[in-house]
């Protein structure tokens, strides 16, 4: 932001077409209440900072992007998103689980509403089940590969919490030697994995993580969405058009990546070794669903609660101003299974033709609006 | 509850009073609970004195009510159906009283249709307009044949207090609504949906009303500007087919459409409307007011009527946002510390409201008005000492939605 030569200061020319190469650089969503933001992302920036990317508020071509610190030059935020910002600012690296964790935290003090408070205090005692839950998961699957060989062994599934442990300790035991470490830190290393594939689940619960729930309601939007597009034509169906296409590209990429991190706890001392050998390599490939369905879970929201608002169709217009940039980094993720070039292409050139969205409502109403997204995706 | 009442027959002169005494201090959803037992007794006897104490507030909270055979027969009339004592012969309008002697006829002549037809209306309320109109799309037809032929019946003058005379005047206003009603009704369904309907559309809708002469046409201009969001369009559509005719009956019909939209005004504006719909239904007058200011410049006469109705709304509305701001927010604010989350949303809610009515009532002028009213409300929730910061945050957010987050900061304690 620069100033005029009368103190004001003044926007840099929006980024016309920002087609960000790698998911740091597309930035993580933010959750902000104020309607100006709406869409807004944040990334690390230079020198220790971080940047905001505004779309341009109007309606236009473009996105802002901005240091942080300029924020409040650019609207008048709401009191939740001034609390957010000054927690953002302590927040220790820029990722989707940084960004959530903020989120859940400020909106857990009620600035949102008290309805956001008691979602965001929810979603953090889901959080922490899903967390126990894996943990469990990882047990039961090193206790049947351990005593595969001995058929006396009853289910582990079916032992009470003591008994399992118990069993549980012996196998960590039987195994630390072969992998070199000792009881301890291959239980801590259980309970690392444990927290990083609790948003994706494991085991039988592989279907009840936080991603493979969001995947499951993009999914149904995806189906609701084709019978808007079978049952129209004009401005609706060409917007639930460009919608689906990036649902199916992001969804079809989304179960690439998921598939990826189940074969590979397919086997529990594979997986172990790998992250005693490599942590970051894995916890990288583990947090690939997070970003890549980052931004999703409040245009899922939206959705859902269109009819609570304006409608879904009236909704689409918004909807498509959010659907996050892919950037070309997936290929990297993907490229074994699916040639997503093209892909890629056609959706970029559909985003930048219907770009120009925004709503004429009242901002006050808008607020109202995004505080009831926080309760559907905290 | 006893047998008696279950349905709707004898209850005892000091039980029903007691009744209507717990009643009067009961909450909005335990009265809303009541009104729909009440509503779904097959004889409704002494029920309907239980609950006449509360019509004023039932008419605030404006449940969705069942809807029965007469009322959705005349559901295309509601913006010219008028309390008996303001119906004036030759005006554009149909008085409540004639509503059902003609219901009557309609179903004497539908015969064991009627019975199919009650089927289906009897489990919609008025909420569901899409099921509605269907249906309507089926009576409302019939209804034109039975009425374009009809008699007064024998007991017309009794049930309505009317003239013979006035008989075939109501029924043509009746048929000419009905007869037109899946044209208005497709038009203020595109424009509900955003569409706003095209001149040429509105002009054929015109144009085949006047066929069936000058007062169906002006009636149909009227009940189409009341239904669309902007009267405009239909002034004017209504202007160039008079100046094409150049008949006086035609111009006099446009005088008498114009006639008809403010005295619509001045009816609506005595209805009771909850807050929450206050907003829509003070955008709906204003937009009509401006339509009408813009259509009437020219007519000295006419303008000072506008003029003057416009105070009489700006006066109005600023007491009830008054009424609004102190009963459904600051008084309930009071107790803010021991709100549970249901209580604080309903004030949230109420304060959106508010902000939403005023948004519309400063186009009427007051802007000043309004504005010392949100600050001083804003200024009667800042937060107290001592209070807990659950209480803080709640009082903090209820300033924001007042006046803006720059407020609301302020507000904040540090």
């Amino acid at each position: 932001m620069t100033t005029s030569d009368d103190g004001n200061r003044q926007l840099p020319a929006p980024v016309q077409d920002f087609l960000p190469t790698t998911f740091l650089e597309r930035g993580i969503a933010v959750p902000f209440t104020t309607p100006m933001l709406a869409g807004t992302r944040t990334r690390p920036g230079e020198r220790n900072t971080m940047e905001l990317i505004v779309p341009n508020p109007s309606g236009g071509r473009g996105v802002y992007i901005l240091p942080w610190d300029d924020l409040a030059a650019l609207c008048r935020p709401t009191v939740h998103d001034a609390r957010l910002t000054a927690v953002l600012s302590h927040a220790q690296g820029v990722t989707p689980t940084t960004i959530r964790k903020a989120a859940r935290e400020t909106a857990a003090i009620g600035l949102a509403g008290r309805a956001a408070a008691a979602a965001a205090r929810n979603a953090d005692t889901g959080d922490r089940q899903a967390s126990l839950t894996a943990n469990f998961e990882l047990l039961l699957a090193l206790v049947r590969r351990i005593e595969a060989s001995d058929p006396t062994m009853a289910n582990p599934q079916n032992e009470r919490p003591a008994d399992l442990e118990r069993r549980a300790r012996r196998a960590i035991a039987k195994i630390a030697p072969e992998l070199g470490r000792t009881h301890e830190s291959i239980a801590n290393a259980m309970e690392e994995i444990a927290a990083l594939y609790s948003s994706v689940g494991i085991g039988a619960a592989s279907s009840a993580g936080r991603i493979p729930t969001l995947l499951a309601r993009l999914l149904r939007m995806r189906a609701e969405l084709q019978t808007v597009m079978e049952r129209g034509s004009g401005d609706a169906a060409q917007e639930a058009d460009l919608v689906a296409g990036a649902l199916d590209l992001t969804t079809n990429c989304a179960r690439i990546v998921l598939a990826d991190i189940r074969s590979a706890a397919a086997d529990i001392i594979a997986l172990l070794r790998r992250w005693l050998v490599e942590p970051d390599a894995l916890s990288h490939m583990l947090a690939r669903p997070e970003w890549l369905l980052d931004g999703w879970d409040r245009i899922a929201a939206l959705w859902e609660t269109a009819e609570m608002h304006r409608g879904q169709e009236e909704t689409l217009g918004e909807i498509c101003g959010l659907i996050p940039a892919v950037p070309r980094e997936i290929g990297h993720w993907v490229n074994h299974q699916l040639n997503i070039d093209a892909d890629v292409q056609r959706h970029h050139r559909k985003v930048i033709l219907l770009e120009d969205w925004r709503t004429g409502r009242g901002v006050m109403d808008i607020i109202r609006r995004n505080e009831a997204l926080l309760e559907h995706a905290a | 509850m006893s047998a008696g009442s279950e349905t709707g027959g004898m209850i005892s002169r000091p039980h029903l009073r007691s009744l209507q005494s717990d009643l009067v201090g009961a909450h909005d959803r335990q009265i809303l609970k009541v009104v729909a037992m009440v509503d779904k007794l097959p004889v409704r006897g002494d029920a309907d004195q239980f609950i006449a104490p509360l019509r004023q507030r039932l008419a605030a909270l404006r449940p969705a009510r069942p809807v029965n055979f007469t009322r959705l027969l005349f559901m295309p009339l509601d913006p010219v159906i008028v309390a008996p004592a303001n119906w004036k012969r030759d005006a554009l309008a149909v008085p409540r009283s004639a509503l059902l002697p003609l219901s009557n006829q309609v179903r004497a002549a539908l015969g064991a249709d009627t019975a199919a037809l009650d089927l289906r209306i009897a489990p919609l309320t008025s909420g569901q307009g899409a099921e509605l109109r269907a249906i309507g799309a089926v009576l409302w037809p019939r209804a034109v044949a039975v009425l374009s032929a009809s008699q007064p019946p024998e007991d017309w003058a009794a049930a309505t207090g009317l003239q013979s005379a006035d008989y075939r005047a109501i029924a043509d206003h009746v048929t000419a609504a009905l007869g037109s009603s899946g044209g208005i009704e497709a038009l203020a369904w595109d424009a509900i949906h955003g569409k706003q309907p095209a001149t040429h559309e509105i002009e054929a809708l015109l144009s085949e009303a006047l066929g069936a002469g000058s007062s169906a046409f002006a009636l149909i201009a009227a009940l189409l500007a009341a239904r669309l969001p902007h009267a405009q369009p239909v002034f004017i559509a209504a202007d160039d087919i008079a100046a094409r005719r150049g008949e006086p009956a035609v111009r006099r019909a446009v005088d008498q459409m114009i006639d008809t939209t403010i005295d619509g005004i001045e009816e609506r504006i005595q209805e009771t409307v909850q807050l929450s719909q206050a907003a829509a239904s003070l955008r709906g007058v204003v937009g009509l007011l401006e339509d009408l200011e813009l259509q009437c410049a020219t007519r000295p006469s006419r303008k000072a009527r506008i003029v003057q109705l416009r105070r009489t709304i700006d006066a109005t509305s600023r007491v009830k946002f008054n009424e609004a701001l102190d009963g459904r927010l600051l008084n309930p604010a009071e107790t803010l510390a021991e709100a549970d989350d249901a209580q604080v949303m309903q004030l949230e809610a109420a304060a959106r409201d508010l902000r939403r009515f005023e948004g519309v009532a400063r186009r009427l002028g007051g802007a000043e008005h309004y504005d010392s009213g949100l600050r001083a409300a804003a200024g009667a929730l800042k937060p107290r000492d001592g209070e807990l910061m659950q209480t803080v945050i709640d009082r903090v957010r209820l300033i924001e939605i007042l006046q803006g987050a720059e407020a609301a900061a302020a507000a904040m304690p540090a």
